[in-house]
């Protein structure tokens, strides 16, 4: 069975819904791109984290550039870029992550509940979740920023009480 | 008018605050339930407070559950602003006592209409400052 099968739900209904996020609340367009490469990939990243539990189980990752985080947060706090605090940067990174992970669960066929989310330097994979399964990962580029949602972690026993 | 916003998320806030500041509203803050009953007893006349679901210390709906156990705030409207989309959990905070509820993400119409269905908010020009 392909790790594609297991998942219970559609990647283009995902992608369609980072691009009502990202339009609604930036106010920028999106567009899907491929996977960068580990090679492509920018060292320099803050990544949201927020877990589902329930008759799903798994993560929803965003990892972004710095820079566009720091674009991200500007916007939604309405201050210059160069005065935003590490603070404020890692508030509007979760706050994305939030909304993208609960209308996520929102595809998900069954009941799930929505954890706080947490930022972290660098790429989940140099953290805890470096040995989660990786069920999906999409790519977008928007403002010149490439940025990679990963959804990450549902064990087969709970994806099993889907049936 | 006098509105209390109680969200985690200082970005939430701040973008709920410019939308409510253009339709000539004004806004207190509080960072979760537990805060934001402090700050109902210490401000007058907040007529409504918009609720985050998922937060620390005390969740968006035990907010409401203990907000409308307080005969005090019985002219509070309160409208849950939420990521929250099953139909079960909308249907227990609007039985625990939420009036109204916005789906995040929201634009500044969709805020705008809610609060006009809520009869908060008559038709008003929304300025660009």
């Amino acid at each position: 069975m392909s790790c594609h099968a297991l998942v219970p739900f559609n990647p283009l209904e995902v992608g369609q819904l980072i691009e009502t996020v990202w339009t609604v609340v930036l106010g920028c367009d999106v567009r899907p791109v491929s996977v960068p490469t580990d090679s492509q990939r920018t060292t320099n990243v803050l990544a949201g984290i927020v877990e589902i539990t329930g008759a799903w189980e798994g993560v929803v990752a965003l990892e972004c550039p710095l820079e566009f985080v720091r674009q991200a947060a500007a916007t939604m706090f309405e201050v210059e870029p160069a005065l935003l605090t590490s603070d404020q940067l890692e508030d509007a990174l979760g706050e994305l992550t939030n909304i993208v992970g609960g209308n996520f669960k929102a595809l998900l066929p069954a009941s799930a509940h929505l954890g706080l989310p947490a930022v972290v330097k660098n790429s989940v994979r140099n953290h805890a979740l470096a040995g989660a399964t990786v069920l999906e990962q999409l790519a977008f580029e928007t403002s010149g920023f490439v940025f990679v949602l990963s959804i990450l972690g549902a064990t087969s026993a709970a994806l099993a009480r889907l049936d | 008018m006098h509105v209390l916003i109680v969200d985690d998320s200082r970005a939430m806030r701040s973008i709920l605050s410019h939308i409510l500041r253009q339709l000539g509203l004004e806004v207190s803050e509080a960072a979760n339930g537990r805060e934001a009953l402090d700050r109902l007893q210490e401000l007058d006349q907040v007529q409504l407070a918009l609720v985050d679901w998922n937060m620390p210390h005390m969740n968006g709906l035990e907010f409401v559950r203990q907000v409308r156990a307080d005969s005090r705030f019985d002219d509070l409207r309160l409208m849950m602003v939420t990521t929250e989309t099953e139909a079960s959990q909308l249907v227990t905070a609007l039985e625990a006592g939420a009036n109204e509820y916005v789906m995040k993400p929201f634009t500044k119409d969709v805020v705008q209409e809610k609060l006009k269905l809520m009869g908060l908010l008559c038709d008003v020009t929304v300025s660009n400052a």
